[in-house]
């Protein structure tokens, strides 16, 4: 089918390959390699001439009809190397083997199977760079600092300001502040429209939620950094409070809120601003700044030069919009982690290559009808256990896992026993030996889930009215976390290293033994 | 066992003479690889030349006599000029397979059959023939020798070794049923690939492909795939694909089914020469019901009847101690007319089978004495044949 488009040296290699290396011809990761690279290339064209639209709120748009195509792609592709992969066998016609060949196989797998995910990374890669490189890093520091010089005069909202009696700078007791009460009675504090707060109202910074994953177990979590060029120019809240101190006239002010909405027009997109911004001045948001009561209150005052029309439509305040999203997504194409390396992908990727190769190695060594068998069965197996669960009710989780790690010892038995005794084929030891097989890397995971859920096992609860009791539990939560990784990474490495080999011999004879129909 | 040097070069000088550059061509390649003669380039690509050639004009139909004996000529003084290699010791334990009581019962449903107790041996370069009627067990048996079926009682030995390392021992055997899996890509591919997993790479795969293209006529046909061959040909490419391996046992049910007449006679022939290779002899067992074909070819038989073994052995040895002779004729005459000019002859039996009528004759009336009293009366015969020391006799007795 895609004959046509194999140059020479892949079918001079095909021949190398077959008449040196088995392995590697049954594999044919060459195939891949080159196809990937052809995708690649394309993918890098189509990201070159893609339109680059800054005033998007989510860029990938653009990107997201050619990420489908691509996946398509890699499927497709898939499914024919898979065809190419069921053709030769080394082990069904008993040929010379050795017992790291899975593993091998593993890695190439994991290895092809990321290659064909891949095709649209160049893509996303290059409207990224093309996306972040719109403003140089000076230039995007200077257009916060502007929303932020400039949002003192145009903002609407009371909790940009210091509450009534505080300042921040000084240290103040929260009893002592300056209370109100509302239509039902509840108390509620009274701001100071003299004292701006928030001088950093706009700032980049990405979340540092807690995400736990390898890299965090073995070096840390680290967060993405911006480049000094970035943090250089951007002013801080002190550089911010200072600069306010020097707006006095009325020019500057109006210089800072023509910043200001100089930073909007750039971001202006056909449908993306408030309709009414338009028509309002500058001068305008001044006049509405200067009229402000400057006293302490607990509503907003109504901008003093509204519209008849947006008065009508319950607009009590100038129209004011926000950028930072538009600009977030070009911060984020210049600084961000990329997708490709965040743990959460790479484990993902990892998982994912890991189990379809997996499943393939499984396939490769049975026989398709006594591979489709196992997987009914895992499903069945599941369902009634599910289904045993729910009927004697009392922990039902409980009796699940209980039951499940029976059932997981029982076909362990029933594999180690065909191998080591049998000498004649049995689709039950088969199918036994497939499920234990296939559940063995996640098995040291299960256990430590098992004696949590079941025993308690590293298990706290706490009084959430006590602190140190909701600080012991973190401790012990994170040590959980901690074996749970560990758990991964052995159950894993145990597999690879130890039972894909010893499994490996025992494939090979399973392919070998005679039957009994 | 193994044919020697010499027996080689007569074989293949005969066969020049007699101008059958078929058997010429292929005891040739037969003859390069098994004394290792391919190192001598020249006379490497001489005989491929000559295989070549006959091949291209067998298939035109005009086989140019003059060049290939010139060639083949030429052959043979190349070759008698080489120094005469030591002759191969022959294997001590040429035993590939011994059956001791042999048994398969079947209980599935409906179908209840049970292949009784078989005992027999297969040895290096010998080709052994299981014949029966349908249904009798012959598969069954064929399936048990290649490891494909345990068997439910009895014992076998594979290579002299008491316990079977079934991986192993199944890299050494290759076995063909009746309606073999389809394959993907094409033959070449899987030859070299076959090739490489027994461990024979770079030059010598090429070599060893090029080898068993050449000498099962299959070189024309190296880039064909399943689907663009013939079921005919689809054992030949079976076939190479097995040799790829080097057995030391072929198992092949009912090769013969889809073959011509020719055909069936060249795949027996090279059965017979490939087993007898002194570099990778190898023995071979089959099924089939063209017996008088088999019997021509093949040193034992194994006639099973309804499951049980009705004779294992040499096919020499079979109705050693018979009671009668037995003929089968047929012409344009029927069986009164028959009984009536043979009644001169003592106790005559004539039964009619069908499509030829089967005599049976005391032991003291052979063939030569049966043929002139047929003559003298003038029968107008246009088949006849001495089934004596054949299994069609155990045939017979069911009709």
């Amino acid at each position: 089918m895609l004959k046509f488009l194999v140059p020479s040296f892949i079918k001079n290699l095909d021949k190398t390959l077959v008449l040196n290396y088995p392995f590697w011809y049954i594999i044919k990761i060459h195939y891949i390699a080159y196809f990937s690279v052809l995708m690649w290339l394309i993918s890098y064209a189509i990201g070159c001439i893609l339109p680059i639209d800054i005033a998007s709120y989510n860029p990938s748009n653009v990107t997201g009809i050619w990420i489908f195509v691509f996946a398509v792609l890699g499927v497709i592709l898939f499914c024919v190397w898979m065809y190419y992969l069921t053709i030769y066998n080394n082990e069904d016609h008993f040929g010379k083997f050795t017992i790291w060949d899975d593993v091998k196989l593993l890695a190439v797998l994991i290895v092809g199977i990321n290659l064909l995910m891949s095709f649209s990374y160049p893509m996303q890669v290059r409207v990224n760079t093309r996306l972040g490189n719109t403003f140089t890093d000076e230039a995007l520091a200077k257009q916060y600092n502007d929303l932020n010089l400039g949002h003192k005069y145009v903002n609407s909202d009371l909790t940009n300001y210091q509450y009534c009696g505080y300042n921040i700078h000084d240290v103040v007791n929260i009893d002592h502040l300056k209370r109100d009460t509302d239509e039902f009675g509840e108390q509620r504090l009274v701001y100071d429209l003299n004292k701006y707060k928030s001088f950093v109202h706009f700032s980049p910074n990405e979340a540092s939620n807690y995400n736990y994953d390898f890299r965090n177990f073995f070096f840390g979590s680290s967060l993405s950094i911006s480049s000094s060029e970035f943090n250089q120019a951007f002013y801080n809240e002190l550089k911010v409070e200072n600069e306010y101190k020097l707006h006095l006239s009325d020019t500057q002010k109006l210089n800072a809120i023509s910043n200001y909405f100089n930073v909007l027009k750039i971001y202006e997109g056909k449908y993306n601003y408030n309709r009414n911004l338009n028509a309002y001045k500058i001068q305008d948001y001044l006049s509405n700044y200067n009229h402000y009561e400057k006293i302490c209150t607990t509503y907003f005052p109504e901008a003093n030069n509204l519209n008849t029309d947006d008065k009508l439509s319950d607009l009590k305040y100038l129209p004011y919009e926000d950028a930072t999203p538009y600009m977030y997504n070009i911060y984020e194409a210049k600084f961000a982690t990329h997708f490709l390396l965040k743990d959460s992908y790479l484990i993902f990727l990892f998982y994912f290559s890991f189990y379809v190769g997996l499943l393939v190695i499984l396939f490769r060594n049975n026989r398709w009808q006594h591979f489709l068998v196992t997987i009914v069965s895992f499903i069945l197996l599941s369902i009634i256990i599910g289904i045993i669960s729910i009927a004697i009710g009392f922990k039902s989780e409980n009796v699940f896992f209980t039951l499940s790690l029976i059932t997981w010892v029982v076909v362990g038995v029933m594999s180690i026993n065909y191998y080591s005794k049998k000498n004649v084929y049995s689709v039950i030891g088969v199918v036994a030996s497939n499920l234990f097989y296939f559940s063995l890397p996640i098995a040291p995971l299960v256990f430590c889930v098992y004696f949590h859920e079941v025993f308690d096992w590293l298990k706290c609860y706490a009084d959430y009215n006590n602190p140190i009791e909701v600080a012991h539990c973190d401790i012990v939560r994170r040590e959980y976390l901690n074996v749970i990784a560990v758990s991964q990474v052995i159950g894993i490495s145990v597999f690879i290293f130890a039972v894909m080999p010893i499994y490996k011999s025992f494939f090979a004879k399973q392919k070998a033994l005679p039957r009994e129909k | 066992m193994f044919v020697s040097y010499s027996e080689y070069l007569n074989e293949i000088s005969n066969s020049v003479l007699h101008a059958d550059y078929s058997l010429a061509s292929r005891r040739m390649l037969d003859f390069l690889y098994d004394y290792n003669v391919d190192q001598h380039t020249d006379i490497k690509t001489l005989s491929f030349d000559i295989r070549n050639r006959y091949l291209q004009q067998a298939q035109n139909q005009e086989v140019d006599a003059q060049v290939l004996q010139q060639l083949c000529e030429q052959w043979l003084q190349k070759v008698k000029q080489l120094p005469i290699p030591e002759s191969r010791e022959e294997e001590a334990n040429n035993i590939v397979y011994t059956a001791d009581d042999l048994c398969k019962e079947y209980n599935s449903g409906s179908r209840q059959f049970k292949l009784h107790p078989v005992s027999l041996s297969i040895k290096l370069g010998e080709l052994t023939a299981v014949v029966g009627e349908n249904g009798n067990g012959k598969t069954t048996l064929l399936r048990l020798m290649a490891g494909e079926l345990a068997p439910t009682s009895g014992h076998a030995a594979y290579f002299g070794n008491e316990e079977t390392n079934w991986y192993e021992t199944k890299g050494k055997i290759a076995y063909i049923p009746q309606r073999p899996d389809r394959w993907y890509g094409t033959l070449i591919d899987n030859l070299h690939f076959f090739c490489t997993i027994k461990g024979i790479v770079g030059a010598e795969n090429e070599d060893h492909v090029n080898y068993i293209l050449h000498r099962l006529g299959l070189y024309q046909f190296r880039n064909l795939k399943w689907t663009e061959i013939s079921s005919g040909y689809r054992l030949r490419f079976e076939l190479a694909k097995a040799l790829m391996m080097r057995p030391r046992l072929l198992v092949l049910d009912e090769p013969l089914a889809n073959l011509d007449i020719n055909a069936q006679q060249l795949l027996l022939q090279d059965l017979k020469y490939l087993s007898q290779s002194s570099k990778h002899p190898m023995g071979v067992i089959l099924s089939s019901q063209q017996l008088h074909e088999l019997e021509r070819n093949c040193k034992n038989i194994v006639f099973i009847k309804q499951g049980k073994t009705i004779y294992s052995g040499e096919q020499q040895s079979f109705a050693a101690d018979r009671t009668n002779n037995a003929f089968e004729i047929g012409g344009n005459f029927n069986i009164s007319d028959l009984q009536r000019h043979l009644s001169t002859l003592g106790d005559i039996k004539i039964i009619d089978s069908g499509t030829v009528l089967i005599i049976n004759t005391p032991l003291s009336v052979d063939a030569i004495q049966l043929l002139k009293v047929i003559t003298a009366q003038n029968l107008p015969i246009n088949y006849f044949r001495d089934i004596s020391k054949s299994t069609r006799q155990l045939f017979q007795k069911d009709i």
